[in-house]
């Protein structure tokens, strides 16, 4: 399992003007720029409560580095303290950069 | 050409979609943008992730215990409009780890669950399953575990 990123994975709870959107993405740009990477592309999903955005990179990038970009490029909040909190799992936290296609809550009848 | 299933890739946000051309279901990655087609796969690998959190503001006395489960199953271009049981399948081997390692009542303070499609390869194809278990009291105690199951 590999623990280098290629792709920031951004969680954005609002619904914002188109315009405001595209404004963000350039200033996404800067964000990753200033920290010696380029962006190849994003991708946008419009979900219930915003969007899912996912940033391609030029280069791999280490958790560390993936974890601060994903915060500096304004993911969910929520997201970000899951994202420290999995530090420290060298081996497996990769597998838990978690952008869902769907979510729902634990069924009542499993109480 | 109707499709028949349309996601998007949790890995890439590219779109996954399957449709069916002379009898056969055919699955797709292809451009979100230009509609272009990326590759063609298999089918997909579906994830649910289960997670329970009792951070130590809230533990006091107690433990404070993170825990993350994610179960995982290669569903096949065929079986994709199964999609939602199989999702609720993988839900509930998700909880009954969670139980297994941790017992009913850490169980029961699950709360959130969520799916991911990505177009990947076939680890554990459907019904076996693979799944991924983090857990930690404090920081320096972290415990990480793989296997594979049955729904």
């Amino acid at each position: 399992m590999s623990d280098t990123y290629k792709v920031l994975k951004i969680d954005i709870d609002v619904h914002i003007p188109l315009t405001w959107l595209e404004e963000w993405i350039e200033t996404r740009k800067w964000i990753c720029e200033s920290n010696g990477l380029e962006v190849t592309k994003v991708r946008f999903e419009p979900t219930e409560h915003g969007y899912h955005v996912w940033i391609h990179l030029d280069r791999e990038i280490d958790y560390e580095l993936m974890a601060k970009l994903q915060f500096l490029c304004g993911d969910d909040h929520n997201r970000c303290y899951f994202t420290q909190q999995r530090k420290g799992f060298k081996k497996l936290r990769s597998k838990f950069n978690i952008l869902f296609n769907r979510k729902w809550d634990v069924e009542q009848n499993v109480r | 050409m109707p499709i028949t299933f349309r996601s998007v890739d949790a890995e890439t946000g590219e779109e996954i979609i399957s449709f069916i051309r002379r009898g056969v279901v055919v699955t797709m990655v292809r451009d979100a943008v230009t509609k272009r087609f990326i590759r063609g796969v298999r089918g997909i690998v579906v994830e649910v992730s289960v997670l329970m959190k009792y951070p130590p503001d809230k533990a006091k006395k107690s433990n404070p215990l993170y825990v993350d489960v994610k179960t995982s199953t290669f569903v096949s271009g065929e079986d994709l409009s199964k999609i939602t049981d199989i999702e609720h399948q993988l839900e509930n081997r998700a909880l009954d780890i969670i139980n297994e390692y941790f017992g009913e009542y850490v169980r029961d303070m699950a709360y959130k669950v969520g799916s991911e499609h990505k177009a990947g390869e076939p680890e554990n194809a459907y019904p076996s399953v693979g799944y991924y278990v983090i857990w930690h009291h404090y920081k320096g105690d972290e415990t990480e575990e793989s296997g594979y199951t049955y729904v």
